[in-house]
C-alpha cells in the first residue's frame, strides 16, 4: 500500500509518475490507498497536540482497512514529510495507549485504530525488499558522467527514533545512486534543512541556504543534487541562483537510468541532456 | 385543535431552552410553527432541498450535538433545539473566467482549507451524508473532479463551516469548485450547445411571444395539458 500526500498529485506529480514507474520495473506494485487525506503535515511537536495527529491516525486506519483485504501492513510514502508526520504519529499511538484511545473515541464514525501498520520509506523498499543487485540488473544506461549529491534533509533522519539510516551519516541514497553506475558525492551539507517553510515568511533565508547547499555539492564535484522531499526540491529549484546545480527527485534519477525517458519530465530531461554535453 | 389531537401522542422539546409539548410525528419546522412561531427567514421550500432551516440540537443524556434540516427533521421526546437560519461568512469575488481550474486557485481564495485537520466534523454535521472532508481534501491535493462529485449534492445550509475548527467556509469554496469543474473540467453537453445556438438564432422566439400574450387561465390549461416525461 502506498500514501502519496498532496504535494505527490499536486506540486510534485513528476516524483509520483516516476516513483510508480521504477517500483513497476522493479516489480514492485504501489497500490494507492483507496480513500486518504492529507497527513496533517507538519508533526506538531507540543504533548497535548492530540487534534493535529488525527489526520495522520485517520489515514492509518484507511491503511487498517485496505491492508485487512490485502494481507499486508506495510504503507510506503514518496515524500519525506508524509513519511515523518506519519511514521512519528504512528510512533506515539504506539507508545502512549492512552493517546491512542482518545483518538480513537474522537473518531466514533471510524474503526479504532490497532497500532499494526508499519511505516516506510520508498528508499527503504529499494534497500531492503528489492535490493541494490536487483537495481544494477535495471539500469540500462551508462551514468558514470552524472556527479549526483544526495540531499536527505530533515525529515527522513530526525528524529534519530524515525530516521530510515544512520541520523549522522547516512548512506541509503548513496548506496543507491552507486547502484546505478553513477558517482555519488557525499557532501558535508547532505543532512542540512533546506530552510523549509521559512520560504512563506522571507525568501532570502531559503536563498541563502539553498546558494549554501548548492556550493558546497558543487565544491565536492557533484552536477546535480538529488533529494527525497517534495519542499526541500522546491526550496533549492526556485531559489537557486543562476547557474547553481538543479535538484532532482531520486527516481527521476532512477527512471533515467533504467531507460524510462518517457516518465520524465521535458525539463528533466533537459537538465541531464546538458549534464552529458557538458563533459 | 380538532378532536383528533387529543388521540395523539405529545412529545416535550425546548425551543431555544423553553419547553413546549407538540405532537408526535412532526417536522421541527411544523411543531415550532404549531407552537406559535412564524418564520419569516430560516424558511425556504419545506423540501429538504433549499438548505434555509438548519437546526441543532441535542438529546436527553447524550452528549453529542446533532444537526438537521428543520423541515426533514422528526421531533422527539426531549429534544433541545435552535434554529441556525444563516453561517455568517464572507463571499469572495471572483471571475470565474479568469481564473485556473487548479487546487492552488480555489486555496488562494480560501487559504483556510490549508487548515484542515481531517476532524471530519464538517462530515458528521452534513445533513445531505456527503463526504464533506473527503471533499476539501481533494481540493487540497487539486483533485477537483473528485472534489466536484462529492458536493454535488451541497445545498448550502452553513452546518458544516459552522463546526470547523479550521474556519473554513466549504459552502462557497464548493461553489467555486462546481464551477471550475463545470466550466473548464467536465464534458460538453452537445445538445445543450445546440439548442443554445437555437435559441440565439430566434427559433423560439415566435412562441415565446404567443405564450406573452396569454392569459392565466390559457397558461394554466396549456399547463394541465402538457406531456409529461416519463
Amino acid at each position: 500500500m502506498y500514501f502519496p500526500g498532496c504535494a505527490l498529485k499536486s506540486t510534485a506529480e513528476d516524483y509520483e509518475k516516476t516513483a510508480i514507474a521504477v517500483a513497476e520495473k522493479l516489480g514492485v506494485e504501489l497500490l494507492e490507498l483507496e480513500r486518504w487525506n492529507c497527513c496533517g503535515v507538519v508533526f506538531n511537536v507540543a504533548a497535548d497536540a492530540v487534534m493535529h495527529h488525527i489526520a495522520a491516525v485517520r489515514d492509518l486506519i484507511r491503511a487498517q482497512e485496505m491492508g485487512r483485504k490485502l494481507n499486508d501492513n506495510r504503507l510506503v510514502t514518496i515524500c519525506s514529510m508524509c513519511y515523518s508526520t506519519l511514521k512519528r504519529v504512528n510512533q506515539i499511538v504506539k507508545d502512549d495507549p492512552e493517546k491512542l484511545r482518545n483518538i480513537n473515541e474522537f473518531m466514533d464514525e471510524e474503526e479504532d485504530y490497532e497500532g499494526n501498520i508499519e511505516v516506510i520509506h520508498l528508499l527503504q523498499v529499494f534497500k531492503d525488499l528489492v535490493g541494490y543487485d536487483k537495481i544494477k540488473e535495471k539500469v540500462s544506461r551508462r551514468m558514470e558522467k552524472i556527479k549526483a549529491a544526495p540531499f536527505y534533509g530533515c525529515a527522513l533522519l530526525r528524529p534519530k527514533e524515525v530516521s530510515i539510516d544512520d541520523p549522522e551519516d547516512p548512506k541509503i541514497m548513496e548506496e543507491l545512486i552507486e547502484a546505478l553506475g553513477a558517482e555519488a558525492v557525499k557532501f558535508p551539507y547532505e543532512i542540512k534543512c533546506c530552510s523549509s517553510y521559512n520560504v512563506i515568511y522571507d525568501r532570502k533565508i531559503t536563498e541563502e541556504t539553498a546558494a549554501e547547499i548548492q556550493r558546497a555539492a558543487e565544491r565536492w564535484g557533484a552536477n546535480i543534487i538529488v533529494t527525497t522531499c517534495p519542499l526541500c526540491h522546491y526550496n533549492l529549484n526556485t531559489s537557486k541562483r543562476k547557474n547553481g546545480i538543479p535538484t532532482i527527485y531520486f527516481t527521476e534519477l532512477m527512471a533515467y537510468a533504467f531507460g524510462l525517458e518517457e516518465t520524465l519530465s521535458p525539463e528533466t530531461l533537459k537538465i541531464f541532456n546538458k549534464i552529458l554535453e557538458e563533459i | 385543535m380538532g378532536e383528533h389531537v387529543k388521540n395523539v401522542k405529545m412529545v416535550k422539546i425546548y425551543i431555544m431552552g423553553k419547553e413546549y409539548e407538540v405532537p408526535e410525528g412532526l417536522t421541527i419546522m411544523k411543531a415550532m410553527e404549531y407552537a406559535g412561531y412564524r418564520f419569516i427567514r430560516g424558511i425556504g421550500c419545506r423540501g429538504g432541498f433549499c438548505g434555509a432551516c438548519s437546526t441543532i440540537y441535542r438529546m436527553k443524556n447524550d452528549y453529542r450535538l446533532y444537526t438537521g434540516l428543520a423541515c426533514q427533521t422528526t421531533v422527539q421526546d426531549g429534544m433541545y433545539l435552535v434554529q441556525i437560519p444563516f453561517t455568517p461568512a464572507e463571499k469572495p469575488k471572483y471571475n470565474v473566467d479568469e481564473l485556473k481550474p487548479t487546487g492552488t486557485t480555489i486555496l488562494s481564495i480560501f487559504p483556510e482549507i490549508a487548515r484542515c485537520v481531517a476532524c471530519n466534523a464538517c462530515t458528521k454535521a452534513c445533513p445531505q451524508n456527503l463526504q464533506v472532508m473527503d471533499a476539501i481534501q481533494a481540493i487540497k491535493r487539486g483533485d477537483l473532479a473528485k472534489a466536484a462529485e462529492l458536493c454535488f449534492d451541497c445545498i448550502s445550509c452553513g452546518l458544516c463551516t459552522i463546526r470547523c475548527p479550521a474556519e473554513i467556509i466549504h459552502y462557497h469554496a464548493f461553489q467555486l469548485v462546481r464551477r471550475l469543474y463545470g466550466k473548464y473540467i467536465a464534458k460538453k453537453a452537445k445538445h445543450l450547445e445546440e439548442r443554445v445556438k437555437e435559441i440565439l438564432q430566434g427559433k423560439y422566439d415566435e412562441e415565446l411571444e404567443k405564450l406573452a400574450k396569454m392569459t392565466i387561465d390559457e397558461w394554466k390549461k396549456l399547463y394541465e395539458e402538457r406531456d409529461i416525461e416519463k
